[in-house]
Order: structure tokens, then sequence, then C-alpha cells
């Protein structure tokens, strides 16, 4: 037995000024990480049309006149708007906001993806 | 003193596994976390640490291990809790003999907690070969937290346990040891 | 007052500690694997949580027990009931009872699309499981004539088939009226699956992927960077039939924990004979899809089912369904899904269509945009 020990644990403080500082050090390593690890990855718009093709980032609101539609970016989601089309499929598709969705406007020739993030959790076929 | 060091090993290796069996046994308390658990067992390796010293703990931490792995059939586990419990008593042991007690019985078990947790992403991450970077935050808050859980508990355990069951008494300081 | 303080320090420390504590916990999916069923078939398992080696083990265990019972290549109960005269009473195990049970519903449910007593035409146009030939070139094959095939369809109706359930000793028993014979391969991994998912919940399991040869199963939410969100499926790009070094998607589809996706498509098992494609899917008509009798000779025509994905609840009865679809052609293939509130993705040469889920373009994407969308 150490009696010495177990004494001095006896006598000892349940905290003491020394564990704040370690703990604010492993808080602000830990809050750090965090961040690192949540950020959002940047995920891109892609924007493609005839003779046209440029990237957006997501998280960047903009406005994107086209021939025939008006491709919008608000609030990390991106949409079709004003098209000129007769079915309107495009405006029909609604808000896109993850990587891997795509809406396409098939008269107009335009195509919107957003791309960026890891890819499959499984595969069939 | 051979026979009350070797009666206190046992009592404590044996206190640290069947928490450690009844802890396996409970379901998780978070469900994302697979296995999640408050690690209890570690306050008997703390007041081994303490009352025994460093190797005596070392031994409670290894069979405690052991015990819990091959009472919960899933001994691919110690892979995991092995080298996590030896690194973060490892730490402990440095910090309770150069550092106690300008830092507290809590702040040590926290450390060590820390430790583990990060070990066993370390370790999980090399065993599912996926990149498990993301979970070290929240392992460290739970380790913060079940840490000093743990390192409080073992601190009042010695505190407030009467000198005399130690082998000691209260006034005496030349103990025959 | 200080020690009050403290006091309330450490109480609060426990309480926190109660809720949200781990000194010991692993994410990541564990993953196992083993060849079930005949060799050719391989079960994975990624699990998370839980108990993850025992459930394996278990779930092996079970498929081997399945597999005793329906397989046809094995010295199986349905091997002996196919070998049994007309008349006979065989009896079988209670998985072998239960896959007839679940066929029998579903032949009727896709009208004979989907057919257990489809051997006699299998062996006919070379497409069983075992004459099927490996290299996909049908050279030294011989084509059935036409009324080859309608003499083969005589023996092809599963209602010829009994079956009883002796109560007394709760003993299984199949009988045939007419030589007819029984094929599981169509149900039984899907049936397999199914009862895996039940020992998943028996241990534990928080989020596990299930894949018995292409019969996947999704178990709780897909796991990664510790959150919980739906499985993303890419789904294998039908052309070219032959792919050379990594799979392209055609797409992919988020699947909710809890559902199973199953695709069958003309594309994974066919053989090519003087510049005809043959593939394993027999119509109702006794003849594998996508071929015709121009009056001559067998050709390819028609717009024929490449892919089709079924996502539903049941594994047996996605299995039994995407093949139905494949067989019924992409429009009364959609009505059935419709009919039985199943959600799926069907495509053939030109068209797609896609029936209560979301579509996606993953990496290594070949083109569901070059197929045009069908809406009925």
């Amino acid at each position: 037995m150490n009696l010495d020990s177990i004494r001095k644990v006896k006598r000892s403080k349940p905290f003491t000024v020394l564990d704040g500082i370690i703990v604010a050090v492993i808080a602000a390593v830990a809050s750090l990480g965090a961040w690192l690890a949540f950020r959002t990855p940047a995920s891109v718009v892609t924007v493609r049309a005839p003779d046209y093709e440029r990237t957006f980032p997501l998280d960047k609101d903009a406005e994107i006149p086209l021939d025939g539609l008006t491709v919008r970016i608000s609030d990390g989601k991106v949409w079709v708007t004003d098209a000129n089309c007769p079915d309107k499929t495009c405006e029909h598709t609604g808000k896109i906001s993850r990587a891997g969705q795509s809406i396409v406007c098939l008269p107009n020739g335009v195509t919107v993806s957003i791309s960026g993030e890891g890819d499959l959790s499984w595969e069939v076929g | 003193m051979k026979t009350k060091r070797l009666v206190t090993l046992a009592l404590l290796t044996a206190i640290a596994s069947v928490i450690s069996i009844v802890e396996n046994m409970l379901p998780s308390p978070i469900a994302l976390a697979p296995g999640a658990k408050l690690g209890l067992g570690n306050v008997a390796v703390l007041v081994a640490l303490i009352t025994l010293g460093a190797v005596d703990a070392f031994a409670v931490m290894l069979l405690k291990c052991l015990v819990g792995a091959i009472a919960s059939g899933n001994v691919s586990g110690l892979m995991y809790s092995a080298p996590s419990g030896a690194l973060a008593l490892l730490i402990e042991a440095i910090l309770f003999y150069l550092l106690f007690d300008r830092v507290s019985i809590g702040l040590i078990s926290l450390v060590g907690a820390v430790v583990f947790n990060c070990v066993q992403v370390l370790v999980a991450s090399l065993v599912t070969g996926v990149n498990l970077g993301a979970l070290v935050p929240w392992m460290m808050l739970a380790g913060v937290l079940a840490g000093a859980f743990s390192g409080l508990l073992a601190y009042y355990l010695i505190k407030k346990l009467p000198m005399s069951l130690f082998g000691g008494t209260e006034k005496n300081k030349n103990e025959i040891q | 007052m200080i020690f009050r303080l403290k006091k309330f320090i450490a109480v609060l420390c426990a309480a926190l500690s109660a809720f949200a504590l781990c000194a010991c916990a692993a994410a990541g999916y564990a993953e196992y694997s083993s060849v079930a069923f005949s060799s050719d078939i391989i079960f994975t398992a990624r699990i998370v949580g839980g108990r993850p080696k025992y459930a394996f083990d278990k779930m092996t265990k079970l498929i081997a027990d399945i597999d005793a019972q329906a397989s046809l290549t094995k010295d199986s109960d349905l091997a002996e009931f196919n070998r049994a005269d007309v008349g006979e009473r065989v009896e079988v195990g209670e998985h072998c009872y239960a896959l007839f049970e679940l066929a029998m519903r579903y032949y009727e449910l896709t009208s004979g699309a989907f057919n257990p007593a489809l051997a006699p035409l299998g062996e006919l146009w070379h497409v069983s499981a075992d004459s099927i030939p490996d290299t996909g070139l049908g050279d030294g094959l011989v084509l059935p004539s036409r009324s080859d095939v309608d003499a083969a369809l005589e023996n092809c109706d599963p209602n010829a088939v009994v079956a009883e359930k002796n109560d007394a000793d709760g003993k299984y028993y199949l009988v045939k009226t007419s030589p007819v014979r029984l094929d599981f391969g169509g149900i039984a991994k899907g049936y397999a699956v199914d009862l895996c998912v039940r020992i998943l919940d028996e241990y534990g399991v928080n989020s596990a992927l299930l894949d018995i040869s292409g019969n996947a199963y999704f178990y709780g939410g897909y796991v990664s960077n510790a959150q919980s969100d739906a499985w993303r499926v890419g789904v294998v790009s039908p052309r070219p039939r032959v792919q050379s070094g990594e799979r392209k998607y055609v797409c992919a589809v988020s699947v909710d924990g809890g559902n199973s996706a199953v695709t069958s498509g003309d594309y994974m098992r066919y053989y090519v004979k003087d510049g005809v494609y043959i593939p394993h899917i027999i119509g109702r008509d006794g003849v594998p899809i996508g071929v015709t009798f121009d009056g001559e000779s067998w050709v390819n025509s028609g717009e024929p089912v490449i892919s089709a994905t079924v996502i539903g609840q049941s594994s047996a009865v996605c299995d039994a369904l995407s093949t139905a679809v494949c067989a019924l052609g992409m429009e009364r293939g959609l009505e059935l899904l419709k009919k039985l509130g199943y959600k799926g993705l069907i495509f053939t040469e030109k068209r797609y269509t896609i029936i209560g889920s979301e579509l996606y373009r993953p990496d290594r994407y070949d083109g569901h945009l070059a197929y045009e969308r069908y809406e009925p």
C-alpha cells in the first residue's frame, strides 16, 4: 500500500487552477478539430449550356441568366426560373441542394449539377 | 504487506472486470456511438494507480480488458481496449507522478479518457480502413465528461474511505509498509 | 458556499456523463463476407454497433440452412422434390415451404411474370444457373424451336404443386400433380436477407448493409462522419454489357434505412448466339426477354427492360419483383410496382422511369441523361 500517495490524494483538492488551463486547451483542440471536420465541403454548381460552361460556389448567392431560362443560387440551393420551354420540366424539378442532384432543360440544352460530396455508400446491379 | 497488496490487486481487478462486463451488457447510451459507455471500470484502475502504484495499475487495466473481452465474447475488442488503455494509463501515471497535486485526480482521469478515446478512433480507422478523424472531437468531448466523472468518483472514494481501511492510521505518518 | 459549488460541479459532471458519454466507442463499418448458397454467391455484411461477429456468424448459419433446403445443386429438399415422381409426397423443411408460399403469392400478384417453375425453359434456352456459358458465347449451343418452347411451357405451371402442412407433427410436404420442377433462385437470396434482418435486430446492430450477390438491404441510417443519413446507392450501368476496369453507374438513388434494393437486368447473365443476345430472364411467353421469333429464326427486337431496380421493405419481394418487371416490360412493370407500393427504377435501351425515389449523379457516372424519361 502506497500510503503516502493515499494521504496526498486525501489532502488534494478536487479541482485546481492548472486543471482549468488543461481542460481549456483540450476544449480548444477539440473545437478546432470539430470545425475542420464539419466545415461543409465546398460544393460546386456546374452550369452547362450550348457554348457555355461555368462553375459557381453553392454557398454564394448568384443569378445566372441564360438563353431561355435563369439559374438561381441562394441559401445553398439551386433552381431554375423563367424557363421559356413548353414542358417546364426544369422548373418543376424544384430546388436542389445535394451533390449528385441535377436539373436538366432539354429544349434549351442546359444542365445544372452539383458536385463535390463524397461517393456512394453501396451499389446494386 | 505482500498479502495485503495481492488481495487489494485481486479485489480491484475483480471490481474493474465486473463493471466492464455489466457495462458491456447495457445498451449504448448513444445510438450513433456503438459500444459507447461510461468506462466506470477505470475508477478501479485509478484507485490501483494511487494505492498500489503504476505497475499494479497496469495489471488491473490489462486484466480488466482481457476479462471484459472474453466475457462479452468480443475478443477482437481487445484490439481497441488494450492499446488505448495502456497508452491512457501511461499518460495518467506520468501526470500522477510528475504533476499531482498541481493537477487534480479528476484531471488526470480526464486526460487519460481523452487519450483513450483518441487512440481508439485511431485503431478503428486502421481496422476499418475508413478515416474516422471526424469522430475525434466528439470522442474528446465524451472523454472529458466520462474521464472527469470517473476521476471524481475515484477521488472521493479515496478521500472518504477511512485511512484504516488502507492499513494506515489517520494520525501516524510513519506507517510500517 | 465553496463546498456547495464543488458539490454542484460534481453533480453536474455526473448528470452530463449519464447523458453523453463514451469511453469506448468505434464507429465505421466492420466488414465480413462469406460464400453463400452455391460457390459463386458472396454474402457481404457491413455492420456498425451491436455484436457484429456474432450476428454475422448466425446469419451465415441461417443462409447455410436455407441453402440445404432450397438450393438446386446440392442434395437439398428441393432437389429431392424435383427428382420425385408425380404424386409422390416429399417432406421439405420450413424454409423450403415458406419459399414456396412466397413464390406462389408473387406468381399470382405478378400474373405469372415471376415464375418459380421455369426450370424446363431455362434448360431449353441454356440460361439456367448451371448451363449458361460463362464465356457469354453460345457458339456450340442449339436454340430451341418455337414448338419446343410451347411444349416446355406445358410443364411450367407452379399451380401443379400442392403444399401441405401437417399440423399434427409440424411437418411440411410438397406434392406435384404434373412433372413440374421448382427453382427458388429468384427469391431465395431475398428471403435469406429478410431473415438476416431479424438477426440484426436481435444483436443490437445500429446500422448495417447486407448483400447476397446483389440483394442489398440497408439497415438503419448510413453512418459516415458520425452522422446518419440515407444510403446513396449506385445503380450499375446496364450498357455496355461488359465493363472493363471500374464499373460505371447509370445513376444513383437515395434509399432510406429499413429498405432493400435489388436489381435485375439482361446484362447480368446472357450469351450471344449467331449475333442474338439471349439473356437469362424468361418472359411469360417462354422466350428470353428481348427475343422474338420472326418466322425463320430468333432475333432481338422490341424494347426490353435492361435494368430494373426495385426498392422496398422486403428483399424477397424486391427480388421477385425486379425479375417480374423485366419480364413484363417498362409500362406494365411500372404499373405493377405502383399497385404493390414498391419503389423502383426501370431502364430500357431508350428510356427510363423512376417511381418513389430520388435520382443522383454519382462519381464514375455514365449517364441516365442519355435515356429519355418516361412518365405515364
